[in-house]
């Protein structure tokens, strides 16, 4: 037992920064999909978004990634460390945004049966990871949220204030 | 199905520290501390272990099962 701050803070800000940035690349997909519906004008405008969210990306998840390969090459992470709040429904919602892309896929499938729409296999391939993406950070956002509701409901004096 | 209930905040209050401090001793986040206490996170038996070790006292004493009841 040590009353330094935990190395598992650490591994919570990079899986958090890796949220985010989960989340720009799905903004990214999806601009890269309307450029098939859209028109040319709009289009230009939809590729300096797209650069600048491919930019972003890379801001966040590069020093993200390096600090965690890092740590990994340190050996700073021991067996037991991944074990909090983050990590559990960073897993909970890795299932879920692939059952629920998986879902995605076949009703995408289904309707490119019926020809509803005459568009490239990039546009549906576009939406298809774009949903995966976006699933994902939205699901893990959600997680977070519900327990701040929680924290919020759970009126009681001595939550995290120092106690007299 | 059983739910599980745990005495972490009242042994918090009896100890006199708050959730960072408990996070920090036992080496995990105050974020964690916080969603067992609300019931959002059911800790690994190493954590629940943990905590107990902790606080001195047997881990049935912090956390126990809440049973449904019968129909």
């Amino acid at each position: 037992m040590t009353n330094k701050k935990p190395q598992i803070y650490r591994l919570e800000n990079i899986i958090q920064w890796m949220v985010v940035a989960t989340f720009l690349i799905a903004i990214k997909y999806i601009a890269d999909a309307l450029q098939f519906i859209t028109s040319d004008s709009l289009n230009h405008h939809l590729y300096i978004t797209e650069l600048a969210l491919g930019f972003m990306t890379v801001f966040v998840v590069a020093p993200s990634a390096l600090r965690l390969l890092y740590l990994r090459y340190t050996g700073e992470f021991s067996h037991y460390e991944p074990e909090s709040f983050i990590v559990d429904i960073f897993r909970k919602t890795c299932v879920r945004a692939f059952v629920s892309t998986i879902l995605f896929t076949i009703v995408v499938r289904k309707v490119e049966r019926f020809d509803v729409y005459e568009l490239p296999t990039k546009f549906t391939l576009d939406i298809i990871l774009a949903f995966a993406l976006a699933s994902f950070s939205l699901i893990f956002l959600y997680y977070q949220w519900t327990l701040l509701k929680l924290e919020a409901e759970d009126e009681d004096e001595f939550c995290d204030e120092p106690i007299k | 199905m059983n739910r599980l209930n745990n005495r972490v905040r009242v042994l918090r209050a009896e100890h006199s520290i708050n959730q960072t401090e408990l996070a920090n001793a036992i080496g995990v986040t105050q974020k964690t501390i916080s969603s067992i206490e609300v019931g959002q996170y059911v800790p690994s038996t190493v954590i629940a272990l943990t905590i107990a070790e902790y606080f001195d006292v047997p881990v049935e004493d912090v956390f126990s099962l809440i049973k449904p009841k019968p129909d």
